[in-house]
């Protein structure tokens, strides 16, 4: 058990070196200087601002430094906001965009869960259908497009919820989080329906019954453990899509998180900044989906005793 | 011969008693044939801005409304067709030649080729990917090609991933082993025995593919990273809706409607195909 869980480890740290390399390779690679959208500057100016930003030493030197910067946790200067660092504005953006994806996760597992249960349970019923026809239009319906939709109904239409902000307004992060959670709550439902169907169909579910065990407490005490497997290791992968969906939400709602920062770093080729969120998110990817695979392993052990 | 056509006729009439996949594949053919057709049947031209025209609610020719710069709203939708789709049936193309001779080696070789192979699948699956095409539109400028190129080099570690676990059943399999040792070359192995078995699955999971890139383009072309102008695909035409949508809530709807059913047919028609071809692996 502790071996496995060394082993993941032991792959996630090369990979992250890898992603982090291959940034900064790839960011260094990009047609002309960081500097070079701006007006024109005097020669010497430039030779000073390459010199304060470590650009004229050799590449592998500026690897090497940069490097070492990034184990102390620095991520080095913003070419676009000058005397902001790129760790500054990762820890402005980070807590709103963490909490957002909480508040999505959460509206995701509730309604997720509880439609795809009950799916399950009262199969080839109106109570699976209906919940199941929702889910499909939910994963079809891209967030940049529900999103907007949620906003023209409920904050143009009927004036009833903020179109946009964060934390500034009564219930500002209510239109946010539901946007954001909708596609995960729609897969959320397909999984644990899913996992919960198969479920119930193991001998020991038949037994529990067979024991005079009513119905909710067969469900509640000894399905969901194993039919909600799919779903937590669904978790994992789905914080790498969470991350990509709060640069839409927030986007569309202006929210100061690091979604948007990223977004705005990209358009406004602040190379620093790219370089920064890039590894910083994947590190936030790796570091999830090896969570969702240790707690895979100790729910299931069918899976403890292969590995 | 004989008994590779009995199965593809098989499937072919399960596929045909699913209502849902018969609907959604004729809405699609619909779809396909309209993009192509485009530059005939439009009512008007995609670019001609009529600034007097200004934005319209549906009236007249101009059924869809037009745009805030006089254009005609449902001819841009046929356009952006043109795009989104392009992008949707170039990019998988792509997986499908990546992830398919991925496969079929690291499986058919086996051994230390095999392990190398889907352990460099392993780390790459880790990667946040999205981040890594946004990365490569800002470092090599927003080219269509290049997002081809991106997206598909995305999506083909599922294929390389199914394709080899096919490609491992069947190599097993005593008519193979037989093959094999009549000394059958391993040219003739792939064309005879492997391809025409793994044709399947990899046409299931090319069709479902296809609604998942095209949802990666019309993402990046939201965030204005896509498709640039004045070409135009159906994401950059929800990105205007959506600038617009407080006074003209038909800019946003329409395109918006049209993207949601494409989608929502490719993955009845995806799941249908998956359902026809092998009915042991439907999901409930």
């Amino acid at each position: 058990m502790l071996q496995v869980i060394l082993k993941r480890i032991a792959i996630a740290v090369p990979v992250l070196l890898i992603v982090a390399s291959l940034t900064f390779f790839l960011v260094r690679m990009a047609p002309g200087g960081p500097f070079d959208a701006d007006k024109v500057v005097p020669p010497q100016v430039m030779k000073n601002l390459n010199a304060v930003y470590n650009l004229d030493a050799p590449l592998l030197v500026q690897y090497k430094d940069y490097m070492l910067n990034l184990v102390q946790g620095d991520f080095g200067p913003s070419f676009r906001y000058p005397g902001r660092s790129v760790t500054e504005m990762i820890s402005t953006g980070l807590p709103v965009t963490l909490e957002l994806a909480f508040y999505a996760i959460l509206v995701a597992m509730i309604v997720g869960i509880c439609a795809g249960v009950i799916a399950a349970v009262k199969r080839n019923t109106v109570f699976d259908y209906i919940p199941m026809s929702i889910a499909m239009l939910g994963i079809c319906m891209p967030t940049f497009l529900l999103g907007p939709l949620l906003v023209l109904i409920f904050g143009i239409q009927l004036e009833v919820l903020p179109v946009s902000g964060w934390g500034s307004l009564a219930g500002d992060k209510i239109l946010p989080s539901i946007t954001l959670g909708a596609a995960y709550a729609a897969y959320i439902a397909r999984l644990s329906r899913g996992g919960m169907l198969e479920t119930l169909n193991q001998d020991y579910i038949r037994t529990a019954r067979a024991k005079g065990l009513p119905e909710h407490k067969v469900i509640i005490r000894h399905a969901l453990q194993g039919g909600l497997v799919p779903v937590v290791s669904f978790l994992g992968p789905a914080i790498a899509g969470l991350i990509g969906g709060s640069f839409v939400v927030e986007t569309i709602f202006q929210i100061p998180g690091l979604g948007r920062f990223y977004v705005e770093a990209a358009f406004n080729r602040d190379y620093t900044m790219i370089l920064g969120t890039t590894i910083f998110f994947s590190s936030l990817i790796i570091f999830f989906n090896l969570i969702s695979d240790i707690v895979v392993l100790l729910m299931n052990p069918r899976a403890r005793s292969e590995a | 011969m004989n008994e590779n056509s009995s199965l593809w006729s098989d499937a072919w009439r399960r596929l045909l008693a699913n209502k849902a996949a018969v609907v959604s594949g004729a809405l699609l053919l619909l779809l396909i044939a309209l993009a192509i057709l485009a530059p005939w049947i439009a009512p008007h031209s995609y670019s001609y801005q009529n600034l007097e025209l200004g934005a319209q609610a549906p009236f007249g020719s101009f059924f869809l409304g037009t745009d805030t710069l006089g254009r005609d709203l449902f001819s841009r939708i046929l356009y952006g067709a043109r795009v989104s789709l392009l992008v949707g049936f170039v990019a998988t193309g792509v997986a499908l030649v990546i992830g398919v001779s991925w496969g079929i080696v690291a499986g058919y070789f086996g051994g230390r080729i095999d392990s190398l192979m889907m352990r460099i699948v392993d780390v790459l699956y880790g990667l946040p990917f999205i981040i890594f095409i946004i990365l490569l539109m800002v470092i090599f400028g927003r080219n269509i090609w290049l997002l081809f190129g991106a997206i598909g080099a995305v999506e083909w570690l599922t294929m390389a991933r199914i394709v080899r676990g096919q490609v491992l059943t069947i190599k097993n399999q005593e008519y193979v082993l037989a093959a094999q040792a009549m000394g059958v070359s391993n040219l003739q192995m792939f064309r005879k025995h492997i391809f025409p078995n793994i044709l399947g699955p990899i046409a299931v999971y090319a069709t479902l593919t296809i609604p998942q890139v095209m949802l990666l383009e019309a993402f990046l072309s939201f965030l204005g990273l896509g498709i640039q102008p004045p070409m135009s695909s159906w994401g950059t035409l929800i990105r205007y809706g959506v600038e617009s949508m407080e006074e003209y809530s038909w800019l946003l709807i329409y395109p918006g409607l049209t993207f949601t059913i494409t989608l929502f047919a490719l993955n009845f028609f995806g799941d249908g195909l998956r359902d026809a071809l092998d009915p042991k692996i439907s999901s409930d």
